[in-house]
């Protein structure tokens, strides 16, 4: 991932004007230069894959405003990357950002990309995207991933709606969880 | 018989035996209606669960010492809807807090800036802010006095790149 | 011809009160059966109807469907009847239900067969998950595919239950109905 990372920064440095003037002013604002560089250097790879940038740029204003120092903001910035790539390939070419970004949540939660291509498969009938989210809420709330996919893809087989995956989601989290 | 069981035949006969008896209608009082009618008049009786409202009561009800010597019990509540299919839903964030100075929200959808949604103190130790979310999956916590609080009503982010504690919202598309 | 549901639930969102009772007669009628059964007695049974229809008319707008409006009402009768049986604790074995409801006279030819007694006995002695089961199955005839999105249980685990219904009934009944 570092070797990634240098050679994607070495391709940004020989960028032209016009693609810096695509520079996000938020990492300008917020990041070190050298850091700066090595994020932007993320955000246009993976515009350029067709992935969701946003979640990028947050993961490193979140971690400008956490004080966490540069080279952690570029792994966790790496890190959101790979995830983002792998929900799209388990989703396919058609997936809406905020699927994509809900299959991220999921992949990292612990969901094999063979599950979220099974979800997308079983297609519940508002989209993947809350399913996704409320698999990764049970498995953030104790649940094993095995049990939590369970619960969310057979009601996706019974077809439920976004509002009948949160409902099971607050069913079966615990009402409270440690702060 | 209902081939979709997996009983045999002589557990699908007993059971239809048992329950034989039990489908004869039960007609149960008309004062049934004459109390809900009485119920809805005066607002009296069980009330829907509202998104999110009642984990503030189960909060409540588990007892959690911890966070009741803290001082912050949190929830959120839609105020209003979504105007249009896929468009912003109102998300009511709410914090009761002893915090005698700054309680802001940071999150994915304000750029995790401390300055950018500060909370408004109500009566009661109540501070809330409305913010307008697309549907969607958002991390957020709340920094009180200085310190990263996560919402222990809400789902806990996993995504824990930074060592501090963020909670999870998913606003759906209605 | 009695208005059907579809038009008695836009009345009622119009503010027709009157409209509501038509309503729930129709739904305390066809319902009591179930709450009674699985409550075991005529008060827990009304209590639970009274809740369940307060419940629907405060929420009527998340009924999406009119024209399912009695598979929606059944649900959160579901839902209150085993938060009623939860919160009261009828795990063990009650007393005769029957009684009960004689006392009130409630006006039902099946009280008149003495074995009903017996098999109220025997569905107080279930679980709760069991004696639902085997009431939505068996009573209400439902099919699985039913049940499960009543419950958000899965078939399998429901067919499980009904199963061990079926077993522990057999424990508990007298020969008469054993096989």
């Amino acid at each position: 991932m570092l070797r990634m990372t240098s050679l994607l920064v070495c391709l940004a440095l020989l960028r032209s004007p016009a693609d810096a003037a695509a520079q996000d002013p938020r990492l300008a604002a917020r990041l070190d230069s050298v850091t700066r560089v090595q994020v932007e250097a993320l955000v246009t790879s993976a515009r350029g894959e067709g992935l969701p940038t946003e979640p990028l740029v947050q993961k490193a204003l979140e971690g400008s405003s956490k004080g966490a120092p540069g080279p952690r903001i570029v792994t966790a910035v790496e890190s959101t990357f790979t995830d983002l790539r792998r929900a799209r390939q388990a989703l396919g070419q058609s997936a809406a950002p905020d699927e994509i970004v809900a299959g991220a949540a999921a992949i990292r939660a612990g969901a094999s990309t063979t599950m979220v291509a099974e979800i997308h498969r079983v297609a519940p009938r508002d989209g993947v995207a809350v399913p996704l989210a409320v698999f990764t809420d049970l498995v953030a709330g104790g649940m094993t991933v095995d049990a939590a996919w369970r619960s969310v893809s057979e009601l996706a087989e019974r077809g439920g709606d976004d509002q009948a995956f949160l409902d099971l989601r607050d069913r079966l989290r615990p009402a409270v969880s440690s702060p | 018989m209902r081939p979709d069981d997996d009983l045999d035949s002589s557990d699908r006969e007993f059971l239809e035996r048992i329950a034989a008896p039990l489908r004869d209608p039960v007609e149960l009082s008309d004062r049934v209606e004459r109390k809900v009618i009485a119920r809805l008049r005066t607002g009296a009786g069980p009330v829907p669960r509202a998104p999110f409202r009642p984990l503030i009561a189960a909060a409540l009800a588990a007892g959690v010492a911890a966070v009741f010597a803290l001082g912050v019990l949190v929830g959120r509540r839609t105020a209003g809807s979504a105007v249009a299919e896929g468009g912003p839903r109102t998300i009511e964030f709410v914090l009761r807090t002893a915090a005698d100075s700054a309680v802001t929200l940071v999150g994915d959808f304000n750029d995790w800036d401390p300055r950018a949604t500060p909370l408004h103190p109500g009566a009661g130790g109540v501070w809330t802010v409305t913010v307008p979310l697309h549907p969607g999956r958002y991390r957020y916590t709340f920094i009180v006095d200085g310190s990263w609080r996560r919402d222990p009503a809400a789902p806990r982010a996993l995504e824990d790149d930074f060592g501090t504690p963020t909670s999870v919202i998913t606003v759906a598309q209605r | 011809m009695s208005p059907s549901d579809p038009e008695l639930v836009q009345r009622v969102r119009q503010g027709d009160l009157d409209a509501y009772a038509l309503l729930m007669t129709r739904y305390r009628l066809r319902f009591g059966r179930y709450a009674y059964h699985l409550l075991g007695n005529e008060s827990d049974a009304e209590e639970a109807l009274q809740d369940a229809f307060t419940l629907a008319y405060r929420s009527l707008e998340r009924c999406r469907h009119p024209e399912r409006f009695a598979a929606w009402l059944f649900r959160i009768l579901v839902n209150r009847c085993r938060t009623l049986g939860t919160r009261r604790g009828r795990h063990e074995a009650r007393r005769a239900p029957l009684e009960a409801a004689d006392a009130v006279g409630v006006a039902h030819p099946a009280e008149r067969d003495m074995h009903r007694e017996e098999i109220h006995r025997g569905l107080a002695r279930l679980v709760p998950e069991q004696r639902e089961a085997f009431l939505l199955k068996y009573v209400e005839e439902l099919s699985y595919e039913e049940m499960a999105e009543l419950t958000g249980a899965g078939e399998s685990a429901l067919k499980m239950r009904v199963k061990r219904a079926c077993e522990r009934l057999r424990d508990l009944l007298s020969e008469s109905y054993a096989t």
